[in-house]
């Protein structure tokens, strides 16, 4: 049918049928059309339908299109949603690993948590700064934090202290309410049981002869020993801070005074004889301690100066933060006066980290609220 | 006959006011501008593509688009910006078609009805037996046209089904005069040739020749 055309005959055709060809084009067109009928007919059946489309009926749109306002409004507010859901959700991990991380650094009870590495800088900073008499306190023992004990009696530490501990004193734990960890750092390398009580036994007996010396004027002993330098009443103990108000504040530093006190009324073999089997974190006779040893006076003693280093514990028990590691504890060893200065700084901190725990749970909840809200009102 | 001038006149003046308002905000004057022109635009998208579903979204997606851009519209023909529209918008159709397993036909039933029975008010000495073959053609006359290529199928619609002429075709497809002539003879062509297969099979009276 299409072969004797070409595709510009077609044009022509189909431009003719729409009137848009030219005067002179349209008049050669009509004459061609006169001479060939099959140009005529390919005209007319392209024509009728072309006419078939035009003749097409309109067709109606099954509905209305109408644009409705709202998927606006929802878009911008669907906009907001996601934003308050992932501020949200950040407060939320970041409130998570500031709760978790406090409790991690805080909890000296575990023992494990206390940094091995750090004893080394603190007892060596100690060992610097204490001219010691101490004969065995040298070789700070990484095992040494381990003897860091929560509280009297308890099981974590023991066995690992046992072996290695030279001198501790589990901070005044005595009564519930100091829950306060207080770490002196041993100072013996090798300490065995064995070892330990004799060590404790000499360092016993040049801690008072430190003490003595000191009294007298002669000689300025560790802050270890002046930890130990108290009498019965405690009194000493008091102007002994008085005296050193110097500084470095450690809620440690308050506790062992305590600590102290309890024992020293005691004959230094009760301490040494009855904790080693009682208790097992400390061989040695002085850090025993408070529990056990002798309940009698532990308590009392303890209780005695806990009044008055009352507030300083206290703050210390309630903050877990506040028996900030090893490190700190031997630090903290050597300067009894800067306690309450100590505690203070820890209350402080404490406080702080709550406000900080608390303002991220309030965001955390109040996004999160926000952001289901925002969605809801955008349907 | 001024009358209608005027009347006409009057359309295009309220039509002008209408677009106004809407690229102004206001929505409620776009919806009378959307009740005036959905039914050619979904003619087109219909003729287009062939099928009713993909028409529908087609004319939806036309009037959001046309809603979205009112800025744009810098005067002219406002039928003529609506066809670019939905001209685009049903070639994104027949793209998300040509990837679907199946391309069903859509018989024209509801829509040829529809209008087959204001034709038949019209004529009252139709038959129904002649209604039914009206229907028979339209459905002929779209499977022709969905067997042409977009570009021919594009060219006849614009220029057939609604009236445009050359030169309004050429603006609107973005294409040179020259090159719409050509697809347009081509298009028409091709149908000729479709339609007379299936006049083999249709009625006498509707054949071509």
């Amino acid at each position: 049918m299409n072969n004797q055309f070409t595709t510009r005959d077609y044009e022509l055709i189909s431009a003719y049928l729409d009137n848009q060809l030219s005067a002179k084009d349209r008049e050669q067109f009509e004459i061609r059309l006169k001479a060939e009928p099959a140009l005529r007919k390919e005209l007319q059946e392209i024509g009728k339908t072309r006419t078939l489309l035009r003749n097409l009926p309109k067709l109606k749109a099954p509905h209305n299109y109408f644009i409705k306002v709202e998927p606006v409004r929802a878009k911008s507010s669907l906009r907001l949603a996601p934003i308050f859901g992932v501020i949200s959700a950040i407060a939320s991990i970041i409130l998570i690993l500031v709760i978790f991380g406090s409790t991690l650094f805080s909890d000296a009870g575990p023992v494990a948590m206390a940094p091995a590495p750090q004893s080394q800088p603190t007892t060596q900073v100690l060992q610097s700064e204490t001219e010691r008499s101490m004969p065995k306190v040298v070789t700070p023992t990484l095992e040494a934090p381990s003897v860091m004990l929560a509280a009297p009696g308890s099981d974590t530490t023991p066995p690992s202290a046992s072996e290695n501990l030279a001198s501790q004193t589990p901070p005044g734990e005595t009564a519930a309410p100091t829950p306060t960890t207080i770490h002196i750092y041993a100072y013996l390398p090798t300490a065995t049981p064995e070892n330990g009580l004799t060590g404790g036994k000499e360092r016993i007996v040049t801690t008072q002869q430190a003490c003595e010396a000191y009294l007298r004027g002669e000689g300025y002993p560790s802050a270890a020993d002046l930890a130990n330098c108290l009498t019965p009443t405690g009194e000493v103990s008091q102007s002994l801070q008085g005296i050193l108000s110097s500084s470095t504040p450690t809620p440690t530093i308050t506790a062992s005074p305590t600590i102290t006190v309890t024992l020293t009324p005691t004959e230094t073999p009760t301490p040494t004889a009855t904790p080693s089997p009682t208790e097992t974190p400390s061989p040695s006779p002085i850090p025993t301690t408070s529990p056990t040893p002798v309940p009698s006076h532990t308590p009392e003693a303890s209780l005695k100066l806990a009044p008055d280093f009352g507030s300083e514990s206290a703050t210390q028990a309630p903050s877990p933060g506040a028996a900030q590691g090893a490190s700190n504890a031997s630090s903290s060893v050597q300067d009894q006066s800067a306690a309450s200065r100590n505690t203070s700084d820890v209350s402080f901190l404490s406080y702080l980290l709550l406000s900080i725990e608390i303002s991220l749970a309030v965001i955390a909840v109040i996004a999160g609220v926000v952001a289901i809200i925002l969605r809801i009102w955008a349907r | 006959m001024v009358y209608a001038n005027n009347m006409r006149y009057n359309r295009i003046v309220d039509e002008i006011a209408l677009i106004q308002a809407a690229r102004d905000g206001d929505i409620d004057s776009f919806n009378r501008l959307v009740l005036a022109y959905q039914d050619m635009v979904y003619s087109h998208a219909f003729r287009m593509i062939g099928e009713q579903e993909s028409a529908d979204d087609a004319t939806q997606n036309t009037f959001i688009s046309a809603y979205n851009h009112l800025k744009s519209f810098r005067g002219g023909s406002f039928k003529a910006w609506l066809l670019r529209i939905v001209t685009n918008a049903c070639y994104d159709e027949l793209r998300r078609r040509k990837r679907r397993p199946t391309i069903p036909l859509e018989p024209l039933d509801d829509a040829g009805e529809e209008v087959e029975s204001a034709h038949w008010m019209e004529d009252p000495v139709d038959l129904p037996e002649e209604q039914v073959e009206r229907m028979e053609l339209q459905k002929a006359i779209q499977r022709c046209l969905n067997n042409l290529p977009d570009e021919f199928r594009l060219a006849v619609v614009m220029v057939d089904v609604q009236g445009m002429d050359y030169m309004e075709a050429a603006q609107i497809m973005g294409k040179p005069i020259g090159t719409i002539k050509s697809r347009l003879a081509r298009a028409r062509l091709r149908l000729r040739n479709c339609l007379n297969t299936f006049a083999e099979l249709l009625p006498a009276g509707f054949r071509l020749e």
